[in-house]
């Protein structure tokens, strides 16, 4: 099924949790994660499974003003 | 100065946005040594690298921002994302109604405020300098505000002098931190010769040609301003008045009218 990543169309095989995609992507602690737009927090990484199409943001600190 | 129950070293507050190098950006922080930094979160891999470990190195305060936000949905969803990166209830609420200008969206930083309070979050609106829109943050919770100057980055100083005169006079005890328009280190002087509590400024000092001269620059106008509001400034006055006293002046003489 397709996902996206960071704005990035991805194809990804058979069900797995958040915790899975982001450890096989490499998401570099620290991060912060939303699906479809919504917070999801830590704790919720492993019990969550990635759906067709969800659209997966992965944020780190960086500069702002 | 004291916000939200912390105790700020310095009233000049410094963005950690655009510098030609993070080696400019920790010299620039080394000058002004500013009450806290800002910050912001990005998809990963946009690079910035080590930006955690660098605002941890530093040891000030961090106020992350929202910067991007369009509605009241993504700001609250960012907040919380950052609320968890940053392990602060800290933030700089920001929402953008125009693209243009980059003008703050009133209405939308009301619903924000009133919701973020409500989840415990402590706000610094980044607003315009409406006195009614002032008024309703309160309402909504935050403690803190932020007008702006001008628009953010555009280095015009205080263009609307007379509305942020208004805000600061209705609201004599609320700490407000002109936030955004920062051009030049007079800019942040008046800002605080007004009566404001702090100055905020990132593209003015990191587009500088010494981005660690204009830091140090920033906070010593922002001391003299504050300074000079507290010792109490005269008015302006349309004619002149001798400061040196005339009776006595040898040679004096009135003319006849």
């Amino acid at each position: 099924m397709f996902i996206e990543l960071n704005g990035k169309r991805l194809l990804v095989t058979g069900t797995q949790p958040l915790e899975r995609l982001l450890e096989n992507h490499q998401a570099k602690p620290p991060y912060a994660v939303a699906v479809n737009g919504r917070f999801v927090p830590k704790g919720q990484y492993a019990a969550l499974y990635i759906k067709e199409g969800d659209r997966i943001e992965v944020l780190a600190p960086m500069e702002g003003g | 100065m004291h916000l939200y129950d912390v105790e700020l070293t310095s009233r000049f507050w410094l963005g950690t946005a655009s510098y030609p190098s993070p080696q400019l950006l920790l010299e620039a922080v080394k000058a002004a040594r500013p009450g806290l930094v800002t910050c912001s979160l990005r998809r990963q891999g946009q690079g910035g690298g080590d930006f955690w470990a660098f605002l941890q190195a530093l040891g000030i305060p961090l106020l992350p921002n929202t910067a991007g936000c369009r509605s009241v949905d993504e700001a609250v969803n960012l907040a919380f994302m950052v609320r968890e990166l940053f392990a602060t209830h800290w933030l700089k609420l920001e929402i953008t109604g125009d693209d243009y200008n980059l003008q703050p969206d009133p209405f939308a930083l009301v619903d924000a405020t009133r919701e973020l309070t409500r989840e415990g979050f402590q706000i610094f609106p980044y607003m315009t300098s409406d006195l009614v829109l002032a008024k309703k943050l309160l309402d909504a919770g935050a403690q803190v505000l932020m007008p702006w100057g001008a628009p953010i980055g555009s280095g015009q100083g205080l263009n609307d002098i007379s509305s942020l005169r208004t805000l600061r006079q209705r609201l004599p005890k609320i700490p407000m931190v002109i936030d955004a328009g920062i051009g030049r280190p007079s800019h942040a002087c008046q800002a605080m010769e007004l009566g404001f509590d702090a100055v905020l400024a990132n593209t003015a000092v990191a587009q500088a040609a010494r981005p660690a001269a204009m830091a140090g620059a920033m906070a010593q106008a922002v001391q003299a301003g504050r300074a000079g509001f507290l010792a109490g400034p005269i008015s302006a006055r349309e004619l002149a008045q001798a400061s040196t006293p005339v009776v006595g002046t040898p040679f004096w003489h009135k003319e006849e009218s």
